[in-house]
């Protein structure tokens, strides 16, 4: 767990000399936190991870009036539990050293549920800013806040703001400036606001003051005692762990499990909503005061989006429009991909001649360096990133307009046969075209073990280069009938590897809880930035290995390792699969780009001088065409799936998946011998 | 509808709580996805989505408006 110094929480040390002022914005998922940011850093954000995570942060930072500020795009969450991986990176980032101030983005139409989490964040006592975004969208349902009434009751800097409008979102940076130079801030009183019934004050109160006794405690979360002894009555794990390290805390656990016994009997219901609904409360008394009702009609012009948000979850128009979507989207992508993919080749083949005029054979390593590496360079950027750019483009406008949540609604069903979310169905469908983009798009689920499986899965899904193999060889050889056969093999494969992942990934098959907020115009900038932001990371990512990958493999064309290598694989190849020697390279190519399996064997076969009829038997077409479909992601797919989760997870696909087509090819190599099929 | 129970996991329950669902708290039904999807429900003034699974263990009271839009009894689960 981590270890903070000892902080004192209601007075700043401002040994600072420098003008620097950290931020952290908070707030529940679609409140507008990311305008807000991107208004502030513009182009100095950048995406990574929080350390020793998988979970995304933004960073970014820009000059204001002499003052240097950091920010710090915190996940969109809830509350401040267990519940999931953001929440804990979330709370221990605020209390550790690195925030001066929070600012706390509200949503003015969602005030009860965003308040929820103000008030979580209230009792971690850090300088506080809380900007209330669409307040337009308030007015327009006739109602109107009261904003300095708020700033009173909450003793803390209030801003309104509509920040798509761009309006006073630079105000929340002057006031930041105000709370830093004041040297004697202190954090305000809320025991008004925050106070919970007599019953359950008493016991927090004892239970603080034994907390005295136990300063590790305080020392090692860094929490101020108050949350500390709310979340211990809650059974917070983190901070159960935390006193169960500690020596001679019988005295305190046994108070701790008394209390909550007695406030559990006493209410009737479990801890946890008794706090949830003491909080919500209190929330009620502030929304009494703060919101004002304009008139009595209730909506005016809300209509036409009421119309559409029931129009894409209609039992019938909802899944049309879903179709519309996923197919307008995998067109969208692959027009403008294959298109710009097309481009990038010529002036690849155009390169290469003048190469390969200039440099003939004497020169081999600019051979290596130029097909191994530029091959690969191209290869990747023709290949790939023309589909990456696009998808993550439509991704991004999905995710921003709202649509994301009404898919998963229609989907879930559907998608929990497989074991996953409804969320997953827009990346498995878009790995149809390519798993690297779809790979990628897996950040939208929720939690880790979603987006594992999730990842899993699409990575399974034949992609365009797989449907090339495929149709190429066993389509065009053997008919329709059969590249059928070999697709329900892979939807089984899919099922198969649900059922497994979920036996054996801990934590819990969760069944959905979804906040569905209304649909809204997609932010323009907001989404190219989204766009810029994660395609370079892409291409700074996954980019280099892939051209020492294209080095590497040219170098054992130069240096004709290929024949060695054939042989040692040829037990696999050639009597476990039944696939005659040379395959075994070009498999292994394969790993690369997923077409080469073919386009190798087809060069192969000129060279030659036969066809793939006279090279392959049938059983053989059928068996490598499975395998090439199910053996393993492509390269930039294994690297996509080690950055959005972990290599050692990316390995462990892999090797899943290699041996399952290993199995299946073996079974058919045999059983067809066998059956004396063909 | 009143939410008079919500019987369900530790974990799951303490999420709904957090988003506003626990007893004695209003909430309003708008949709159900077809093939035993998932439900559409109002809490706090906005959407939640929740899964069937989780629907059905959540016992509710109704109040005269949504007696007549459901014809169902005073207390019934949730589907």
């Amino acid at each position: 767990m981590s270890c903070h110094l000892p902080k004192t929480h209601n007075k700043k040390n401002y040994e600072k000399s420098d003008n620097i002022i950290n931020i952290a914005l908070a707030g529940n998922p679609n409140v507008g936190k990311s305008v807000i940011f991107n208004q502030l850093t513009g182009l100095s954000q950048t995406i990574g991870n929080w350390p020793g995570k998988t979970i995304e942060r933004m960073e970014g930072s820009l000059e204001f009036l002499g003052y240097h500020f950091n920010i710090v795009d915190l996940p969109g969450i809830y509350s401040l539990s267990t519940y999931s991986l953001e929440e804990i990176v979330s709370r221990d980032y605020i209390v550790s050293d690195n925030v001066d101030l929070i600012v706390n983005v509200i949503d003015a139409t969602n005030l009860e549920r965003n308040l929820f989490f103000t008030f979580q964040l209230l009792e971690l006592k850090i300088p506080m800013i809380i900007a209330i975004n669409q307040m337009d969208m308030l007015q327009k349902r006739n109602r109107d806040l009261d904003f300095n009434k708020l700033a009173q009751m909450f003793k803390l800097p209030v801003i309104p703001l509509v920040a798509v409008h761009g309006k006073r979102v630079h105000e929340i940076l002057e006031v930041a400036i105000e709370l830093y130079n004041n040297k004697d801030y202190t954090f305000p009183d809320l025991s008004l606001l925050l106070t919970f019934g007599k019953e359950i004050e008493n016991k927090l109160a004892i239970l603080t003051d034994k907390l005295l006794e136990y300063p590790d405690i305080l020392r090692k979360s860094g929490y101020p005692p108050r949350f500390l002894v709310i979340k211990l009555l809650e059974n917070d794990e983190e901070i159960i762990s935390i006193v169960e390290d500690i020596k001679y805390n019988r005295d305190l656990i046994e108070t701790v499990d008394l209390f909550r016994r007695n406030l559990e009997d006493f209410h009737g219901e479990d801890i946890q909503t008794i706090i949830s609904s003491e909080i919500y409360n209190n929330i009620n008394k502030v929304i009494e005061e703060v919101l004002i009702e304009k008139s009595q009609k209730e909506r005016t012009k809300m209509n036409l989006v009421n119309w559409i948000d029931h129009l894409t979850t209609h039992s019938f128009f909802g899944y049309l429009i879903l179709l519309i979507v996923l197919l307008g989207t995998y067109f969208f992508t692959f027009t403008i991909g294959d298109f710009l993919g097309g481009i990038i080749d010529e002036i690849y083949s155009a390169l290469t001649e003048l190469v390969h005029t200039t440099f003939d054979e004497n020169y081999p390593l600019i051979q290596i360096i130029w097909d191994g590496a530029g091959g690969g360079f191209f290869g990747a950027l023709s290949g790939v990133l023309v589909y990456v750019v696009p998808f993550f483009l439509i991704i991004e406008i999905l995710q921003d307009s709202g649509y994301l949540p009404r898919a998963a609604f229609l989907m879930d069903r559907a998608m929990h046969s497989l074991g996953v979310h409804g969320k997953t169905v827009i990346p498995m469908i878009l790995g149809f075209g390519c798993n690297v983009p779809a790979c990628a798009g897996c950040r939208i689920m929720e939690t880790e073990r979603e987006k594992k499986i999730s990842i899993a899965l699409t990575s399974l899904v034949p992609c365009a280069a797989v449907m090339t193999v495929v149709m190429g060889l066993v389509g065009r050889y053997l008919g329709l009938g059969w590249v059928g056969f070999l697709f329900i093999i892979n939807f089984s494969v899919v099922l198969l590897m649900g059922r497994i992942l979920n036996k054996f990934m801990s934590g819990r098959c969760t069944e959905l809880i979804m906040e569905m907020h209304e649909y809204r115009a997609p932010n323009f900038e907001v989404i190219i930035k989204q766009t810029w932001l994660r395609s370079k990371e892409f291409v700074y990512k996954a980019l280099p290995i892939i051209i020492l990958l294209g080095i590497g493999l040219e170098i054992l064309v130069i240096f004709n390792i290929l024949l060695p290598i054939n042989i040692i694989l040829s037990p696999i190849t050639v009597f476990w699969l039944g696939l005659p020697i040379v395959t075994g390279v070009f498999l292994i190519y394969g790993i690369l780009r997923k077409e080469l399996t073919l386009v190798l064997l087809v060069l192969f076969a000129e060279n030659m001088g036969m066809t793939l009829i006279d090279l392959l038997t049938p059983i053989q077409m059928i068996t490598f065409s499975l395998v090439t479909m199910l053996y393993v992601p492509c390269f930039a797919t294994i690297i996509i799936i080690a950055k959005q989760t972990s290599w050692k997870y990316a390995l462990q696909i892999s090797f899943l998946e290699i041996s399952i087509a290993l199995l299946i090819g073996g079974i058919f190599h045999f059983g067809f011998a066998i059956f004396g099929i063909f | 509808m009143v939410v008079k129970s919500v019987n369900i996991g530790y974990r799951q329950r303490t999420r709904l709580a957090n988003l506003g669902l626990f007893p004695g708290v209003r909430i309003r039904k708008v949709k159900s996805a077809p093939f035993r999807g998932p439900i559409e429900i109002i809490v706090k003034g906005t959407s939640l989505v929740i899964g069937r699974g989780i629907a059905s263990r959540i016992m509710v009271q109704c109040d005269h408006a949504c007696l007549n839009q459901h014809r169902k009894s005073r207390h019934h689960i949730f589907i």
